[in-house]
């Protein structure tokens, strides 16, 4: 059986200047790779942990397989079917087995509106008329462990785990296949950045999902990864299973990476 | 040594930090410009909307041997040349006021958010024609471009109207414009992408809300300018068409006769104070309670 | 210890905010030492009360904003709370500087970094020339590479955390008494958070400054501090020396914080430990313990009134029953 998700010598690139600005400074390449010559396969059930620094081209990676930024070469496989070089308008399919949640739990959601429609919305935005999005919202609520009153608060009104909640069960609604998900625990406090991963855990048992987990917290990685790819200058310089890279780290920069990790102990 | 247990429900009974539904008014009130803002509007308002009733005398009906009085119990504010009962035509002037300042206001608001959100979600093309658009228009002064109109189509409210529409529009659709491009950006537009939401949705349910509250407070504090710009051209004229009271217009007999009476030019001048400071005060208190920056900290 | 030593001394500072839903007691009873040529870390969850102390201490409180009058702010033996506006500005900015989380709201987009420098020494007697040459020696000493010819850039140009450590620069201009550091790495990614730990290391054998640092990120306080104040919902909790905090918490709290931090977990675990119930709401505070609602040890005497603060040995104490009860 192939894997749900296989990517194969991804590149994205981006204009660094227009075209005239490019002639008039004499650049011969106006473009930066953020993505460079990327694979990687994703199963069913499976964790899959992407780190690096900021700039090194994670999010770039997450958002070309959900087709929010257009990959110039390689190929990006969901379920067999290829999706580089798919229209905007051919996108729906994907995002309705492809679910992505965003780096801010906050501003991730849209500020005027309440969190019954948050997370009814999916199910407008696909027409999707045989559930009833006000039902599906209670139930949704109820399985990111959220009672109902909840339906009626505002993202302002939400601290940063609970809006992170309701950030799952929105990626929740269309029963995706994999999530992608950009820093799942950034910005959230220690005691919550644990209930946030034993939840994503806990519905990934239920519900069989993928997870693609984009992060430059090692020591959150490390709970929940099966494997691991280490991200640098848009390149993978290491990919392994997560006890393979903590234990025996073969690139440079993972060791550095591992190095910087403040230790949590006085000594 | 504590165990703490593996779970992942704490929300579950979480308060939410929920604030009662008139907070912002709360706020508003507590600020005393804002509070005084929001007395003077409905002060204007109320009593423009009920000229009919509140009108001691018909504005329209003559009393030629109570020419230019004084204020007396009679006649509150005095009377004018045609022995008009001031008062009266004060409150109706404030009728034409807000009907002016209202339509063209609101009009510019809506096809400028309409225009600024097409410019800033739709692609570039779009956006550098609209651009041009709205810079070549604003690059003309408001008197002048209304004179010229004047004097082609002729004077009245309705050519005032379309005047102002025609020059407070692009400003509205250049804020909204830029504030739809640094929020097109932003995570939740694109978590709605990723959800599958297309342009039209986006813009009407996504972009919208975040963009009224900003030009609303800027049309409340356009509504004096309207106003002023209204009661200009009727002072000199090509405004409303007599009888109809204007601001302006009562502004202009006063002048005519201000060494008979120094009435009529105060009574004129009052309301045109009361409105710019009542929806100045307003506009920049509201301003306050909504601005985001100074949310973001909480 | 004597108060002389202490560069600031914080006595029962309590602030409330006016809120439409009622008094929302944001900080309660703090008391705080910061010692000459320490750094004492603040420890806490958002919304515990971090960024409101802070603002207390530069009287930069929102307008909604009530502090008690028994609190009390020695600042180098003066009384913050007494001071005028002119003291004031002097305070701010040149004898407490200040770091923020965000290097970019703290630099002004449109101006040169060399200029924003500049502009720090307006009081003082220099050429522009010598101030010029005070900002490149200072962004030297920060470790931005050619300092002298950067001077000139706008803060765009540079990545985030260059411009983190040009905030530091620009804070250490006046050589202030007190720095204070409000979650400075939050934006950064692990390789950037260490260089600039590493820098704020190197900078206070240099200069002879006391620090205060904010931050929610335990092994960060463990690497930088001397020593550690852990607040929780407006109070503090736990103070001591930064080996009693982290190895001999008393605080129910601060124990339970200790074993969730995923990277204190040194085994490989799917299920991590999580402290269960929610902080309260600050409008309608318990009425024993702070921490009752939530605390696995409770027993009788917590929900009947608050705990004052034990001593738990030396400058260790800790605000819970168990500690008086030991
Ligand atoms: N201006 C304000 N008005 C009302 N409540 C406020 C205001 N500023 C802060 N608060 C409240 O005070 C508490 C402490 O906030 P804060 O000092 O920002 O915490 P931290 O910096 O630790 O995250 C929070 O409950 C917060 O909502
Ligand atoms: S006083 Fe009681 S409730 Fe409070 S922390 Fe101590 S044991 Fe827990
Ligand atoms: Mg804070």
């Amino acid at each position: 059986m192939p894997d749900l998700l296989e990517v194969e010598h991804l590149r994205v690139r981006f204009r660094t200047a227009g075209l005239v600005q490019a002639l008039l400074k004499g650049l011969d390449d106006p473009f930066i790779d953020a993505v460079m010559d990327v694979s990687f396969s994703l199963a069913k059930g499976e964790t899959f942990g992407l780190v690096g620094e900021s700039g090194s081209g994670k999010t770039t990676l997450g958002r070309a397989i959900i087709g929010l930024v257009q990959a110039q070469e390689g190929s990006i496989k969901f379920e067999g079917k290829e999706l580089v070089g798919l229209k905007d308008s051919q996108y729906q399919e994907v995002r309705r087995n492809i679910a992505m949640m965003f780096q801010d739990p906050i501003a991730s959601l849209s500020p005027r509106k309440k969190v019954r429609s948050q997370i009814a919305e999916p199910f407008k935005i696909h027409n999707i008329k045989d559930k009833d999005p006000d039902q599906e919202a209670r139930r949704l609520l109820k399985l990111v462990g959220l009672h109902e009153g909840f339906l009626e608060a505002y993202p302002h009104q939400l601290s940063g785990g609970q809006a992170r909640r309701v950030g799952v069960a929105r990626a929740l609604s269309l029963d995706p296949k994999v999530i992608i998900a950009d820093e799942p625990t950034a910005g959230l406090d220690v005691s919550v950045q644990g209930e946030i991963l034993n939840l994503m855990n806990r519905l990934q048992r239920e519900l069989g999902l993928s997870y693609l987990i984009i992060t430059h917290n090692l020591p959150v990685v490390r709970h929940v990864s099966d494997r691991l790819a280490i991200m640098y200058l848009g390149r993978f310089v290491e990919t392994g299973t997560t006890t393979e890279i903590f234990e025996k780290p073969a690139h440079p920069y993972t060791l550095g990476l591992l190095a910087a990790v403040p230790e949590p102990d006085p000594g | 040594m504590t165990t703490t247990t593996p779970e992942d429900t704490a929300g579950a009974d979480a308060p939410i930090k929920r604030e009662p539904r008139l907070a912002w008014l709360w706020q508003l009130l507590r600020n005393p410009l804002g509070a005084l803002g929001l007395f003077l509007v409905l002060l204007i308002v109320i009593s423009a909307l009920g000229a009919d009733v509140f009108s001691p005398y018909d504005y329209k009906a003559l009393d030629v041997k109570n020419r230019l009085a004084g204020p007396s119990w009679a006649h509150l504010l005095g009377t004018d040349n045609l022995g008009r009962d001031t008062f009266s035509r004060i409150l109706h002037g404030g009728q034409v006021a807000l009907y002016v300042a209202l339509v063209s206001i609101g009009v510019s608001l809506v096809l400028g958010l309409a225009l600024g959100m097409l410019a800033g979600y739709g692609p570039r093309w779009l956006d550098n024609i609209l651009l041009l658009c709205f810079d070549s228009v604003r690059a003309f002064p408001v008197i002048m471009f209304a004179l010229a109109v004047i004097t082609v189509v002729g004077p009245s409210l309705e050519t005032i109207i379309g005047v102002v529409i025609m020059t407070t529009t692009p400003g509205y659709a250049r804020i909204a414009r830029n504030a739809t491009l640094s929020l097109k950006n932003n995570e939740f537009i694109l978590a709605e992408r990723s959800l599958g939401a297309r342009g039209k949705r986006i813009m009407i349910s996504h972009l919208l809300p975040n963009l009224i509250a900003p030009l609303l407070i800027l049309c409340s504090m356009d509504i004096p300018v309207v106003i002023t710009i209204e009661a200009g051209l009727s002072f000199l004229g090509l405004g409303v068409k007599p009888p109809t009271p204007s601001w302006g217009s009562i502004l202009y007999d006063g002048y005519s006769f201000i060494r008979n009476t120094p009435w009529i030019v105060i009574a004129g001048g009052i309301p045109l104070i009361i409105t710019t400071l009542g929806f100045t005060f307003l506009g920049e208190s509201l301003r306050d309670v909504f601005d985001p920056k100074m949310k973001k900290d909480r | 210890m004597s108060t002389s030593e202490n560069v600031l001394d914080v006595r029962d500072l309590s602030v409330s905010f006016n809120t439409a839903r009622g008094s929302l007691r944001a900080l309660r009873h703090i008391d705080l030492k910061v010692p000459q040529n320490k750094i004492v870390g603040i420890v806490g969850e958002s919304g515990c009360g971090k960024s409101t102390l802070i603002n207390s201490l530069l009287r930069l409180l929102a307008p909604n904003a009530v502090v008690d009058d028994n609190s009390e702010i020695i600042f180098e033996g003066e009384d913050v709370m007494e001071m005028g506006k002119s003291d004031l500005q002097g305070l701010r900015g040149q004898r407490i500087s200040m770091i923020f989380q965000d290097p970019m709201t703290a630099l002004n987009p449109v101006i040169s970094i060399g200029a924003q420098m500049s502009d720090i020494l307006y009081r003082q007697k220099l050429t522009k020339a010598q101030k010029r040459e005070r900002a490149a020696a200072m962004l030297a000493q920060v470790g931005i590479p050619d300092s002298v010819r950067r001077l000139d850039d706008y803060p765009h140009q540079f990545s985030g955390g260059m411009r983190q450590r040009i905030c530091i620069a620009m804070a250490l201009m006046m050589n202030p008494s007190l720095l204070i550091a409000d979650e400075p790495t939050t934006a950064l990614d692990v390789t950037l958070e260490a260089q600039i730990i590493h820098l704020m290391k190197e900078l206070r054998e240099d200069f002879e400054c006391s620090m205060l640092f904010v931050s929610h990120n335990l092994g960060l306080i463990a690497e930088l501090c001397d020593e550690v104040i852990v607040m929780y919902a407006g109070e503090v909790v736990e103070q001591g020396n930064v080996h009693d905090l982290f190895h001999r918490a008393q605080h129910p709290y601060t124990q339970m914080l200790l074993e969730c931090d995923p990277a204190r977990i040194s085994e490989t675990r799917k299920d991590l430990p999580t402290i269960s119930g929610s902080v309260p709401d600050l409008v309608d505070l318990p009425q024993g313990c702070i921490f009752s609602p939530r605390c696995p040890k409770r027993y009788e005497p917590c929900n009947e009134s608050p705990p004052g603060t034990f001593e738990v040995g030396g400058q260790h104490s800790a605000r819970c029953f168990k500690v008086r009860d030991a």
